[in-house]
C-alpha cells in the first residue's frame, strides 16, 4: 500500500509517500509492517510544475490560436479594403474623367470649327472653357495619382528604349506655352546623344511636366534652364528658375502631399501634389529627386534616373514571359 | 474604296457621340454603336460588313467586360478581330489584366483629336498599341 502524508504546518508543505508493506515470516504469515516514509516534495513540486507548465502551454495555444484567427481576418479585412480601395478608384476615376471627357472633346470640336463656323470671339471663349476642362483634368488626374501613391496602387507601365528626347519634346512644347506672356526664356542643355532609358515614358513626361510647369508658374522673369545630361549609369535632369527660391526649412514641406509653401498658397494655382508625385514617381523608376535652394536666389530641382534599372528589366522581363 | 467598320460598346450616353464625331471627321469609317451587351454574340454575327476593329468602352474591374473579350476570343469568326479597351481608369496592374484578357491594346481617355487618327490608322492595321496618355 502506498499513500501520499502532506506534513502539516510548513509552508511551504513538504509531502512524503508512505509505504506500508508486510513483513512475512517463512510460512509467509504476517507477522509485521514496515513503515517507509519518504520525502516526495522534489517530485511532487517538479509534477506541479510540469502541469502548470502544461496548462500555461495551452494557454499560449489558445492565444495563439486567437491572434491568428484575428491575423487572418485582419489580412482578409485588408484585402477587402485594398479590393474596395481599388474599386472606388477605378470607379472615381471613372466617373469624374467620362463627363470631363466629352467637356474636352466637345468644346474641341465645336472650337476647331468642326461643328460649323466660329467666330473669334466665340473661339476665344472656348478656348478658356478648354483651358479650365484641361486645368480641372490635371487637378483630378493628381488627385487620383495620390490616392493610388497612399493606397500602394501606383505601378509603372514599364517599356524597353523609352526615347528621352522625344519625350522631353512636348513637355518643352507644353513649358515655352506657360511662359509665352512671360519675360522669362527657357534654356535647354540637353545632351544629343542621350541613351534610351528603361522606364515608363509616360511617367517620365509627367515628372519632367510638374518640375518645367512649376518652374513656369513660379518664375516671372528671368530663365528656366533644362538640362539633361548622361552621369555613368544614371540620367541626370535639372530644372533649374529664377523664380523667388524656397526657404530651406520648407524643403522638406513641398514634398509632402497637400503641403505648399507660402508662394504657393499665395499662387492659389494647383494642390500641392505635383512634387509628391513626381518624388514618388522618381523613386518608382529607382531614381533620386532633390531640391537646391534659398530665398531669393531660385530653386533648382534635380532628378536622376538609372538607364537600365535592375527591378525595372526585371518587371519587363515577368510581363515577357507572362506573354509568351 | 470601303471604309473600315468599327464596332464601339460604350457605356454613357455622350461617349457615343464623342467617338460617332472623332472616327467621322478623321478617318471616315462606319461606326457601328451597341448600347449594351444583350445578345452581343448575335448581333455581332448580324453586322454586315463586319467590323475590323472593336473598341470596348470598359469601367476596370467590371467582371462582364472580360467576360466579353473571352467570348470573342472563343469565337472563330470574331477571333482575329483587333480589341481595343477604352478607359478612364488605366493603371499597370490593369495593363496586365487587360493583355491577360485578350485585349489589343488600350486607350486612355481623355481622346485627343489632334492624334487619334493616326492611332485609328495603327490599330486598323492590326497593331497593337497601349496608349496610356
Amino acid at each position: 500500500m502506498t499513500m501520499e502524508l502532506i506534513s502539516t504546518g510548513e509552508t511551504p508543505p513538504n509531502f512524503f509517500a508512505l509505504n506500508i508493506n508486510p513483513l512475512l515470516d517463512r510460512d509467509s504469515k504476517v507477522r509485521g509492517r514496515v513503515f517507509t516514509l519518504r520525502d516526495v516534495t522534489e517530485r511532487v513540486e517538479a509534477e506541479e510544475q510540469l502541469r502548470k507548465r502544461s496548462t500555461d502551454l495551452e494557454q499560449l495555444n489558445r492565444a495563439l490560436e486567437v491572434a491568428r484567427a484575428t491575423a487572418e481576418e485582419a489580412r482578409d479585412q485588408a484585402q477587402r479594403a485594398d479590393q474596395i480601395k481599388s474599386q472606388f478608384l477605378a470607379s472615381m476615376s471613372h466617373e469624374l474623367r467620362t463627363p470631363l471627357n466629352a467637356i474636352l472633346n466637345f468644346t474641341e470640336f465645336v472650337s476647331l470649327g468642326m461643328m460649323g463656323a466660329v467666330n473669334e470671339r466665340q473661339k476665344d471663349a472656348l478656348e478658356k472653357s478648354l483651358d479650365s476642362a484641361r486645368h480641372l483634368l490635371n487637378l483630378i488626374n493628381d488627385v487620383l495619382d495620390i490616392a493610388k501613391i497612399e493606397s500602394g496602387m501606383m505601378h509603372l507601365f514599364v517599356e524597353d528604349n523609352v526615347d528621352l528626347t522625344s519625350e522631353l519634346r512636348p513637355v518643352i512644347a507644353a513649358t515655352q506655352t506657360l511662359i509665352k506672356d512671360k519675360a522669362v526664356t527657357l534654356i535647354q542643355d540637353i545632351d544629343v546623344d542621350l541613351p534610351s532609358i528603361v522606364g515608363d515614358k509616360r511617367r517620365i513626361r509627367q515628372i519632367m511636366l510638374n518640375l518645367l510647369s512649376n518652374a513656369a508658374k513660379f518664375t516671372e522673369q528671368g530663365s528656366i534652364t533644362l538640362s539633361a545630361k548622361r552621369r555613368d549609369a544614371d540620367i541626370m535632369f535639372a530644372v533649374c528658375d529664377t523664380g523667388p527660391g524656397i526657404a530651406p526649412e520648407d524643403h522638406n514641406l513641398i514634398f509632402e502631399p497637400f503641403q505648399q509653401t507660402d508662394h504657393g498658397i499665395q499662387h492659389m494655382n494647383g494642390t500641392g501634389l505635383g512634387l509628391p508625385i513626381t518624388k514618388c514617381l522618381v523613386e518608382a523608376h529607382g531614381g533620386n529627386f532633390w531640391l537646391e535652394s534659398q530665398v531669393g536666389e531660385g530653386a533648382a530641382f534635380f532628378v536622376t534616373l538609372p538607364i537600365r534599372s535592375a527591378a525595372l528589366l526585371e518587371q519587363l522581363d515577368k510581363v515577357s514571359q507572362e506573354k509568351a | 474604296m470601303t471604309h473600315p467598320h468599327i464596332l464601339y460598346i460604350k457605356d454613357d450616353p455622350s461617349s457615343g457621340d464623342v467617338m460617332r464625331m472623332l472616327i467621322e471627321s478623321s478617318i471616315g469609317a462606319n461606326l457601328t454603336i451597341f448600347t449594351d451587351r444583350i445578345d452581343f454574340m448575335a448581333r455581332l454575327r448580324a453586322l454586315i460588313p463586319p467590323p475590323t476593329l472593336i473598341l470596348l468602352d470598359i469601367q476596370m474591374l467590371r467582371a462582364d467586360d472580360f467576360k466579353l473579350v473571352a467570348d470573342l476570343r472563343a469565337d472563330a469568326n470574331a477571333a482575329p478581330l483587333t480589341i481595343i479597351a477604352l478607359t478612364d481608369s488605366l493603371m499597370c496592374a490593369e495593363v496586365q489584366r487587360l493583355r491577360h484578357a485578350g485585349f489589343d491594346g488600350a486607350l486612355a481617355k481623355t481622346l485627343n483629336i489632334k492624334t487619334f487618327p493616326a492611332l485609328m490608322t495603327v490599330l486598323l492595321n492590326h497593331e497593337s498599341s497601349w496608349h496610356l496618355a
